[in-house]
């Protein structure tokens, strides 16, 4: 959001607010807030932890990881101006990693938004900056969602090309990733049962995933597993510590502060396995 | 007259029933977006069959009937083609997808006490999907126009028919929600359905 901000993404949408509006809602419905809120944290992960997520994601074998050295949202770079277009593109982020720089391009969503043309042009625009700046780096084009299920990326990459070529450049080099957007959940969880979940790394990553569920993204769930569920112990019988527990509340001992707290402790916290042990615990 | 304890009982039965409808309406809402997205559509309207919806901040729920709070019991989702267009045009079309958790729902009577329900063994949890394709009469509105009526004075058409009314082509395919069990299930039942729009609609969909 930060990000979105400062590079002034959220404006037009926020004026829309009403007394009433939900952030949740707007934040679900600006594409740039989630990608600011899953590219800035993954910045913000130690090296080369951001290198490794986005290219497992994509399935790519790197065996050289790379650091993460800078990371800018929303580039506004010019394209030459023989092009008979627009000559303003603007990537959502550039990861400039050691070596190489990774151009992101992020669509809502696993549909088929992603546009092949759109890559071509970013990727021009991209090597005009660099010649201005005297840089000849490596360059990715990065593409999140928007690649259709399962994600085509090959087809596509030789279509941007085909692009690159048709502008009149180069298009040997031109090299297109992509991942969907549930590819990349599944890496941060990977990644989250691989590490302490209390530590930042964990609370990085924890982070992430939510802010793509918040967007929609999130591993989807089947009626196959109901028969499990319904042996899982939160649908079946109370422990037998805890059902004591709730025989004490009906019939309160003293010092009733002790009930109380029992009650207050059973109402507050859902009856989940930390819950039930507490509360077993707490039984004299 | 009942005690405390044998209250408590029961109780124990109706949190362990919210927690199963919690996981089965995670999945039920997980297959509905599946569809959804399997015909390349987007999210129109929703429409709980047997009910309304449950009521607004400012109703107080006692005023409306009990199962108006239970939407998911039986409820359809409407999508259409092009999320813009909510009136129809010639050769439009919209999908809907109906999950039932229970089949049994006395008609009798506003809000029917389900004591008086067929046992559950003896009655089914579904899956349909219907497509409505606008023939003729262009310019309606997809939900009030045509699939309110179709769906008040209609049966569903038959696997295989089409039923013709309101100016709109049905065609659907249905299961039990037992066999629309993970995405291969699903998917196949999506091609069939994709396969009777190409067929009887003549709509070409990939």
């Amino acid at each position: 959001m930060l990000r979105a901000v400062l590079q002034g993404k959220v404006r037009p949408d926020v004026a829309k607010l009403l007394p009433n509006s939900s952030w949740r809602s707007v934040f679900r419905q600006v594409e740039d807030l989630n990608t600011a809120a899953v590219f800035s944290r993954l910045s913000y992960l130690p090296n080369p932890r951001p290198w490794q997520i986005l290219m497992d994601a994509a399935h790519v074998h790197e065996p050289i990881p790379r650091r993460l050295r800078e990371v800018t949202f929303w580039p506004n770079w010019t394209l030459e101006k023989t092009l008979e277009i627009g000559t303003r593109r603007q990537p959502d982020v550039l990861l400039r990693f050691e070596g190489r720089d990774i151009i992101v391009e992020a669509k809502p969503g696993d549909g088929d938004g992603q546009r092949p043309e759109q890559w071509a042009e970013q990727y021009i625009a991209y090597r005009s900056w660099q010649r201005e700046a005297g840089g000849n780096r490596e360059v990715w084009v990065f593409a999140v969602g928007g690649l259709g299920e399962p994600p085509r990326v090959p087809q596509r990459q030789n279509e941007a090309r085909a692009h690159v070529q048709a502008k009149g450049h180069d298009p040997r080099g031109f090299t297109v990733l992509g991942c969907s957007w549930l590819a990349l959940l599944r890496r941060l969880q990977e990644e989250l049962a691989d590490c302490q979940p209390e530590g930042p790394v964990g609370r990085i990553l924890s982070d992430i995933i939510e802010a793509l569920g918040l967007h929609g993204v999130r591993i989807r769930v089947w009626l196959d597993e109901l028969p499990e569920l319904m042996s899982h112990k939160g649908l079946g019988e109370l422990p037998e510590a805890v059902s004591a527990v709730f025989a004490r509340v009906a019939a309160p001992p003293k010092p009733y502060r002790d009930v109380e707290h029992w009650i207050d402790t059973a109402i507050a916290e859902p009856l989940d396995e930390r819950a039930l042990s507490a509360l077993a615990r707490r039984s004299p | 007259m009942r005690s405390a304890s044998q209250v408590a009982e029961a109780l124990v039965e109706v949190r362990k029933a919210f927690r199963l409808v919690y996981l089965y309406q995670q999945r039920a809402l997980d297959l509905i977006q599946e569809i959804s997205e399997q015909f390349d559509t987007q999210f129109y309207v929703w429409a709980p069959r047997n009910s309304g919806r449950p009521s607004g901040l400012t109703t107080p729920p006692w005023s409306r009937n009990i199962w108006d709070l239970l939407p998911m019991y039986d409820v359809s989702f409407l999508f259409l083609a092009d999320s813009a267009a909510s009136n129809a045009a010639v050769n439009s079309w919209m999908l809907e997808v109906r999950v039932q958790a229970d089949s049994t729902f006395a008609p009798e009577g506003t809000d029917p006490d389900p004591r008086t329900f067929s046992p559950a063994r003896d009655t089914r949890s579904t899956l349909a999907m219907f497509v409505y394709q606008c023939v003729e009469h262009p310019g309606r509105n997809w939900y009030y126009n045509i699939w309110t009526p179709i769906t008040n004075r209609q049966d569903p058409p038959q696997a295989g028919n089409v039923l013709v009314a309101e100016g709109a082509k049905v065609i659907g395919v249905g299961c039990d929600l037992a066999e629309a069990l993970d995405k291969a299930a699903v998917t196949a039942m999506v091609a069939t359905l994709k396969q009777q729009m190409r067929s009887e609609l003549g709509l070409m969909i990939a």
